[in-house]
């Protein structure tokens, strides 16, 4: 056959093979979208916060203190997945990997893995605001922030020894979480603070989850269990805890700081009302706030303190019906 | 080069069989797929368009019914005669405020406890009363210098305002929050002496008009200007689209204002917008249907 010939019979298979292409276009390219935008980029320097407090009632309050003068820097929040510290580890390594952050502000779940975090976060140049009970332990942070749970724990129970002085007093426990660190030591350092008294014993241990609706609920099942003479005070872990106790309280028909105290090792504004009103025998609180106290560190680290220069202490106070003022520890 | 071709296939009685074979072989596939692309992309497009029709009906429906039951709750506490005495009563000290605000917001909290995405209800009265559904910290004693507390104040009836950051009045980190301001009227004296105001989480708000959207985009929210306060799906948004749309919407805006209830259908070279507007808010909904020549997309 003629060459010239053989190359023509190309043409029909390459015009049917442009047509399929035109026809796969058409219905291959279906749902493709168009080119996305980024948002303007933002120069102001990022902070990540790290908690894993299953009590977002405690973590919005903190957030909100921390995020209400945000101009100067954009907090990012990243919400737990799970609430355990090795989540938080994995996070974390992987916000410090990625360069996301510039400022990290660190509530560790757990000792456990908090130096190679430090020493990660020291090799991208990420400056951490460590809230901690012992801040020698782990040097390499820009700033520490100490609170000490389980001297909170203890404070509420010396408010609790001198309402039932002479007194038997049965203890209902609501802690907050079998995985809140915060929790964990305010109980521990309150046990330890009841120890030595014969008069005042745990009459049950239960876990009020840290917010209104689950510790309603589970104050609830407490009365229905122990009977409503069952025990004489409530110890709540947070503040959350105690206000659904006292609910709890109310709608059994028990006066809660009157019929049964109701103590608490975290406040918040209902709790500080209430006890205002009767209605809640003591609570602890900070002199100055986790947010305002942490948003002062962040400040100051931004506005060019040298890394751990920059040190603050929570101060742990009494807010009791009898004086309804603060008495420092 | 066509000149060539053309010599080329005339110049023997061979070579004109052969084009004539290449003509009728290869013109009636090319004219098959011209029909059947059009057909079948006139077919598509419709076929979307009329789901799409169906589902911005269905979510529209869905959103109506929150804000209405939104109006309804407050409306519920307006009218409710233990909330009417609350707000005449004049409080000797803050310890006889303060006891109350806990009772009724205990009541407060068992009404809107299963409405997750009612974030928190709030009733403020004239005489210094501050009832709230949940236990967040107030962020002020006082809120009659607010300008939404002063409009509502006084207005005959509800009043909302888009999505803003956090709360008006309580400590909030929610990103996007849209907020309902009702005036409470004294049964009595039918005057206002106070304001109940819904907070309700947008993200949980269209995270339920989300679960019956057939479109990955999703739906875009606007105000009573027209103007796009919220965008489901991505954060990042196609720049382009929006563009158009919101070229289209200023253009017939009064169109879309005179058609509450029923869904106006724009149209402009590949773009259809369809939006209805709520009888409620005042607010609307928006998809769009966009064809480019070789294809389309749903958004």
């Amino acid at each position: 056959m003629d060459k010239r010939l053989k190359k023509i019979h190309f043409i029909p298979a390459l015009l049917l093979l442009a047509a399929a292409l035109v026809l796969l276009s058409l219905f291959g390219r279906e749902g493709e979208e168009g080119e996305r935008v980024k948002n303007e980029t933002d120069l102001r320097p990022r902070v990540v916060v790290s908690v894993v407090e299953k009590n977002k009632s405690w973590v919005n309050d903190f957030l909100y203190d921390l995020t209400k003068e945000e101009e100067a820097y954009e907090v990012i929040y990243h919400e737990p997945e799970k609430y355990t510290a090795s989540w938080q580890e994995a996070d974390l390594l992987s916000v410090i990997e990625e360069g996301a952050c510039e400022y990290l502000i660190l509530l560790p779940g757990a000792r456990h893995g908090l130096e190679e975090i430090l020493s990660a976060a020291g090799d991208q140049g990420i400056r951490v605001l460590l809230i901690t009970k012992d801040a020698e332990s782990f040097p390499g942070a820009a700033a520490y922030i100490e609170a000490d749970y389980e001297a909170e724990g203890a404070l509420i129970a010396q408010a609790l020894i001198r309402a039932y002085e002479g007194q038997t007093c049965r203890i209902a426990v609501l802690r907050e979480s079998q995985d809140s660190v915060i929790s964990v030591l305010r109980e521990k350092g309150f046990e330890k603070e009841i120890a030595g008294y014969e008069n005042l014993t745990i009459a049950d241990k239960s876990t009020g989850g840290g917010s209104l609706q689950t510790a309603i609920s589970v104050m609830g099942d407490v009365i229905r269990n122990l009977g409503e003479t069952g025990f004489d005070a409530v110890f709540a872990c947070s503040g959350e805890d105690g206000l659904g106790a006292m609910r709890a309280l109310e709608s059994a028909g028990i006066r809660p700081g009157e019929e049964c105290g109701l103590f608490s090792a975290g406040g918040k504004q209902d709790v500080e009302k209430a006890v205002i009103a009767g209605q809640y025998t003591a609570s602890v609180r900070y002199e100055v706030s986790i947010g305002e106290t942490v948003r002062g560190c962040l400040e100051a680290l931004i506005g060019g303190a040298p890394a751990g220069s920059v040190r603050a202490f929570l101060v742990p106070v009494l807010f009791s019906g009898d004086t309804e003022t603060e008495e420092g520890t | 080069m066509i000149r060539k071709l053309k010599t080329y296939l005339t110049g023997s009685v061979r070579r004109k069989l052969l084009a004539q074979i290449i003509l009728v072989s290869v013109l009636p596939l090319i004219m098959i797929g011209i029909v059947y692309t059009v057909g079948s992309s006139i077919f598509v497009i419709s076929g979307i368009q009329n789901n799409l029709r169906t589902e911005e009906g269905l979510v529209f429906a869905e959103m109506e019914e929150r804000f209405g039951k939104a109006e309804r709750l407050c409306r519920s506490l307006e009218e409710n005669a233990d909330v009417q005495d609350y707000l005449r009563r004049n409080f000797e000290t803050k310890s006889e405020r303060y006891s109350l605000e806990l009772k009724a917001g205990g009541d407060l909290f068992s009404r809107v406890r299963d409405d997750e995405w009612i974030e928190g209800v709030y009733i403020l009265g004239e005489n210094g009363l501050m009832l709230q559904s949940g236990d967040k910290n107030f962020l002020t004693e006082d809120y009659q210098d607010f300008s939404w507390y002063r409009k509502t104040m006084a207005s005959r009836g509800p009043c909302w305002y888009t999505a803003h950051k956090g709360s008006y009045i309580a400590g909030s980190v929610t990103e996007q929050v849209l907020t309902l301001c009702y005036p409470f009227r004294d049964a009595k004296s039918r005057k206002n002496i106070g304001v109940i105001l819904a907070d309700i989480d947008l993200a949980k708000f269209v995270s339920v008009l989300e679960g019956i959207n057939f479109s990955e985009e999703g739906y875009y929210l606007l105000n009573s200007d027209n103007t796009i306060f919220y965008r489901t799906g991505s954060t990042a948004f196609l720049a382009d689209y929006e563009q158009k749309i919101v070229k289209l919407l200023r253009e017939h805006s009064a169109q879309i204002q005179n058609n509450k209830r029923s869904i106006v259908s724009i149209e402009e070279g590949n773009l259809m917008i369809l939006v209805q507007k709520s009888s409620v808010t005042d607010w609307s909904i928006l998809s769009h249907f966009f064809v480019l020549s070789n294809r389309y997309t749903v958004g």
